[in-house]
Parts: structure tokens; C-alpha cells; sequence
């Protein structure tokens, strides 16, 4: 989750630097993780903002018990979440994670099976996707997972085996599978 | 599966979770178990098809633009958008005892739902076209504009369903609307942020 312990006196001080630092390190991690989520440029940046603004403001009760990464990345799930419970189904879909505009190559197979799939990633449950995404797209372990989501190990691996075969029952039926 | 063993071992193996003397005795399992191997590739492939799925990176420019964004965010004082707004609340003050009687008018109508996009209070108060738009909106639609402010108040549910009443009430001109559809979309917190920014621009 990045290299980012040296900022911890810092960040327990309140430092407004130490906190714009953190930020500079993480903030495109934590875009991708958002775009991820939501399949959706402007909603992820509206997520990181978020994310930056609520760690901001819980900044006093930061003690450096975990490192500032997994506790920025804490909060990023936690707003990822919050924004999947809140949101209401789109009717585009995702521009984030698929080309919109036609094109010969998004006109291939290929192309067609990909924007499937990843219209299936969005419609996973919260907590499958959320999984899947720090898995897949941040390299977190199992055990990394968690502890950011607060649950058993055992539950977070049912989790991605759920999302996975799901993902590949609904993959398997796609052209170019 | 009719192969009696664990299917999440398969996970653990594909993710190289395992420790080295269960996944040998798996892997040797796999040789002689055709449905475990078939089970295997099938994962291994759909795992492959989601590291290949793109993820349009923004520009530079974007991601700066986004940094710079942070910064503002996080610093309330540098929020100009919110501080320009503070005049439109005297001209609010008798639209917004209107709309208490439609709020009791749309109580009593079943809603046409339409999806609300969501955007931030930072994104709508400092989006630059705010200006412009308040310039050149005439009274009719200010006054739409307040309309809609107390609906803020009642929390975050209810200010989703802004969109729905102005579904409703046939008031889709398209600057008025798309930005209470921005508006729609904020939580809670947001909402009491905004409320308490423009409450605090009305009471000077």
C-alpha cells in the first residue's frame, strides 16, 4: 500500500504537509481503486475527494497504529461502499473501463466480451467487488483484505471465489470467451 | 461439482495462497481429476480476462487537476463557489415558502423516478458555469432554484428525490435541472455542508 510510514509523526502531529504529502503518494492509487468500483471517471474523482476530505478531517484521531496507507486505504473502501449503497443504477455504461467511442476494435469479439465482463464486475455485490478489485487490481493479499474490510480471512477468500465464479459463469456464455 | 474436495483450495492455488506442500498435493490431485483442472482453467481464465480489462488512465493534466482539487477541498476557505452563492438568499426567501406547499402537492403524487447522477458539493459550487448561469438565469428559474433548497434540509433521501419533482413538475429547462440532478445526488453530510454554507451566506 506504499511506502508511506515516514510520515507518521507527521500525520499524528496534524501536519497539514505531512497530510499533502500522503496525499501526493496515494492519490492515484486511490483513483484506481475508485475508478474500479465505479466504472466511472467523474464519480471516482468525486470518490477521491471524498476520501481525502473525510481522512482530512479524521486526521485528529489518527494515532499510527496502522500505517498511514492502510489506513488511507481504510477509508477509500469504506467511501467506495458507502457510494455503491447510496448509487443508483446507471443507465451508460462505464466509460472508465471501456472505450466509448465505436470503433473497429471495440467492434471485435474481443472487445464485446471485455465491456461484458466488466459491465458483470459492476454488478457484483458491494463487498464481492470491493474483494475482487484489491485482489485483482491493487495486489493486496487475503489477509491485507481483511484487515481493511474488518472480517475474517475465511469470509474475504469466499468472497472472491464467489465473485470469480460468478464472473465465470457470466464470461462463459460471452462471444470470444 | 461431484469432486468432493474444498473448491476454494482451487482460489488459494490460483493466487499462490497455499503453502508449498498443500498446493504440490493439489496439483497432483488435479492431474488425475479432470473436473478440478477444467474448474482451475476456467477461473485462471476469467482471472486473466479481468488484469487484461483497461482502465482509462486520466492525462497529466487531468491528474493534476485533480490533485490541485484535493488541496481546494480540503481548505473551506478556498471555496469561492459557496461564498458567491450567499446573495441568492434574500431573492429565495418567498420561493422557499412556496415549496413547502408543493412538497405537500408531490407527497400526495406517485414520483416518476429518473437515475440522479452524483457530484459533490466542492464540484457543483466551484463548477465555473455556476457563474455564468446565475448571470444570466432569469427570475423564473432563480426562483426554481430556491424551490428546491428546502427539500435540502430534509435530509439525504429527500434530497435525491428533488429529481423526481422536477420530473414532475415538467421543469426541465436544461440549467436548472441538470444542476438540481447534481444536487440530487449528495449525501447527508454533503447536504448539511451545503445547508450550513448557505445558511451561514443568508444570515450576513
Amino acid at each position: 500500500m506504499g511506502e508511506t510510514d515516514d510520515l507518521v509523526p507527521g500525520l499524528r502531529a496534524g501536519r497539514r504537509e505531512a497530510f499533502e504529502a500522503l496525499v501526493d503518494r496515494t492519490y492515484r492509487m486511490i483513483y484506481g481503486l475508485a475508478a474500479r468500483m465505479v466504472g466511472h471517471p467523474e464519480e471516482a474523482r468525486d470518490i477521491v475527494q471524498e476520501v481525502y476530505l473525510r481522512s482530512y478531517q479524521a486526521l485528529p484521531r489518527y494515532r499510527g497504529e496502522a500505517s498511514p496507507g492502510t489506513w488511507l486505504y481504510r477509508i477509500a473502501v469504506n467511501v467506495c461502499l458507502d457510494h455503491q449503497r447510496r448509487r443508483r443504477p446507471r443507465e451508460a455504461l462505464d466509460e472508465t473501463l471501456s472505450a466509448t467511442n465505436p470503433s473497429p476494435l471495440e467492434a471485435s469479439l474481443e472487445a464485446e466480451s471485455a465491456r461484458r465482463l466488466a459491465g458483470s464486475v459492476m454488478g457484483l455485490p458491494p463487498r464481492q467487488k470491493v474483494t475482487l478489485v484489491l485482489r485483482v487490481y491493487q495486489g493486496l493479499s487475503f489477509r491485507e483484505i481483511a484487515e481493511l474490510l474488518d472480517s475474517p480471512i475465511g469470509t474475504v477468500k469466499a468472497n472472491y471465489h464467489h465473485a470469480l465464479l460468478r464472473l465465470r459463469q457470466e464470461f462463459r456464455g460471452t462471444p470470444g470467451s | 461439482m461431484s469432486c468432493e474436495r474444498e473448491p476454494s483450495r482451487l482460489i488459494e492455488l490460483l493466487e499462490e495462497e497455499l503453502p508449498v506442500p498443500e498446493a504440490a498435493e493439489l496439483r497432483a490431485h488435479l492431474e488425475g481429476c479432470r473436473e478440478c483442472a477444467a474448474a482451475l482453467a476456467g477461473l485462471k481464465a476469467t482471472r486473466a480476462a479481468l488484469e487484461a480489462l483497461p482502465l482509462q488512465d486520466p492525462s497529466e493534466a487531468s491528474w493534476g487537476a485533480l490533485r490541485a482539487d484535493i488541496s481546494r477541498r480540503l481548505d473551506p476557505q478556498a471555496r469561492p463557489g459557496v461564498r458567491r452563492l450567499r446573495w441568492l438568499w434574500p431573492v429565495a426567501a418567498v420561493p422557499l415558502a412556496a415549496a413547502a406547499g408543493l412538497l405537500l402537492v408531490w407527497r400526495a403524487s406517485p414520483p416518476v423516478r429518473t437515475p440522479a447522477p452524483t457530484m459533490s458539493v466542492a464540484t457543483v459550487v466551484n463548477d465555473p458555469s455556476l457563474d455564468a448561469w446565475l448571470l444570466e438565469a432569469p427570475v423564473r428559474e432563480l426562483n426554481r432554484y430556491a424551490w428546491a433548497a428546502p427539500f435540502l434540509l430534509t435530509g439525504d433521501e429527500a434530497a435525491r428525490e428533488l429529481g423526481y419533482l422536477v420530473e414532475i413538475t415538467e421543469a426541465r429547462q436544461a440549467g436548472v435541472v441538470q444542476r438540481v440532478d447534481h444536487l440530487v445526488g449528495l449525501n447527508a453530510r454533503e447536504v448539511e455542508q451545503l445547508v450550513a454554507a448557505l445558511e451561514k451566506g443568508a444570515s450576513r
